[in-house]
């Protein structure tokens, strides 16, 4: 599903892991994978670059691995960024690698949108299915129209800043919510700048199954106060939605 | 990077350093060379557990 993106950016894919080559054979045929899987049995490639998992026992099955993670490498051979997580079993979702990795802007999950009498919001995750120990990266696109503001932190007495609050069940943690830049601005009736957005922006985040096998629902609420240079109207609070689908067997 | 401060796993090469050359057998059995097989493109790298399990 993310490869044709890859693709058409020109990009090669690369996969590496400990197994023997007749491992990798049937879980590629199985798979349909045709990019290279690769096998580094014995660890020797993996203990080269540094990232042999050295908290495995040597009597394990699973010794031999490395830490999981993801290089970018540029056109001219360098690391253009890299991605390590620290538990050995948290994955990212492929839309979620995509994005945070290389730029690549694309829907993998669920779109819910929702409005009130000021905004509209349109949510979306990157995968509206998990498995164990998926992290799947989520945004909120807000919408304000013209000539309207809201607020970010520290602000004056009377001002309210805007909030994302996302609830989830015990399993799965929450990375963000992450705020754009605010824009320090004055206006005729505070005495002194504070940090405002406006326009059409993204607040960002991550999602970890970390240990849940049902379905998920998460509760989104974004608690702001809407303000024109001239006028400000009453605090207000838009909630929603977003459903998850546990997939048993990945 | 998606990691906390107190991260203490090792993450090989740096940002900014070049990726060592290597090659391996793929899926076919076939040696596939890094440099070879990139032939000058991005490339993605992807360290996974297992494929078995």
């Amino acid at each position: 599903m993310a490869l044709p993106d890859l693709a058409e950016r020109g990009t090669a894919l690369f996969a590496i892991s400990y197994d023997p080559v007749e491992t990798i054979a049937d879980f590629a045929q199985i798979r349909g994978i045709a990019y290279p899987l690769l096998s580094d049995h014995g660890s020797a490639f993996i203990r080269q670059l540094g990232i042999f998992n050295d908290t495995v026992a040597a009597d394990s099955r699973s010794y031999g691995i490395p830490y999981p993670g993801t290089y970018v490498i540029g056109v001219d051979g360098r690391v253009a960024s890299k991605s390590f997580h620290e538990s050995n079993y948290v994955r990212d979702a492929a839309v979620t690698l995509l994005r945070e990795q290389l730029g690549i802007d694309r829907i993998g999950g669920p779109v819910v949108e929702a409005q009130d009498s000021v905004l509209a919001v349109r949510a979306t995750l990157d995968s509206g299915t998990f498995v164990k120990q998926k992290r799947i990266g989520w945004r909120v696109r807000v919408a304000l129209p013209d000539g309207f503001h809201i607020y970010g932190e520290p602000i004056s007495d009377g001002l309210i800043p805007t909030t994302l609050t996302v609830s989830v069940p015990e399993g799965v943690v929450v990375e963000g919510p992450w705020f754009p830049q605010f824009e320090q601005m004055t206006f005729s009736y505070l005495d002194q700048p504070v940090p405002v957005i406006s326009g059409t922006f993204d607040i960002a985040g991550a999602l970890v199954f970390q240990d849940i096998r049902e379905d998920v629902t998460i509760h989104v609420e974004l608690h702001y106060q809407a303000c024109t240079d001239t006028e400000c109207f009453a605090p207000s609070s838009l909630q929603f939605e977003i459903p998850v689908t546990y997939e048993a067997f990945a | 990077m998606t990691m906390t401060a107190e991260t203490t796993i090792s993450t090989g090469p740096d940002v900014g350093d070049v990726f060592p050359e290597f090659a391996l057998p793929d899926q076919h059995g076939n040696s596939i060379r890094f440099s070879e097989e990139r032939a000058g493109r991005e490339a993605i790298i992807v360290f996974i557990r297992s494929a078995d399990w």
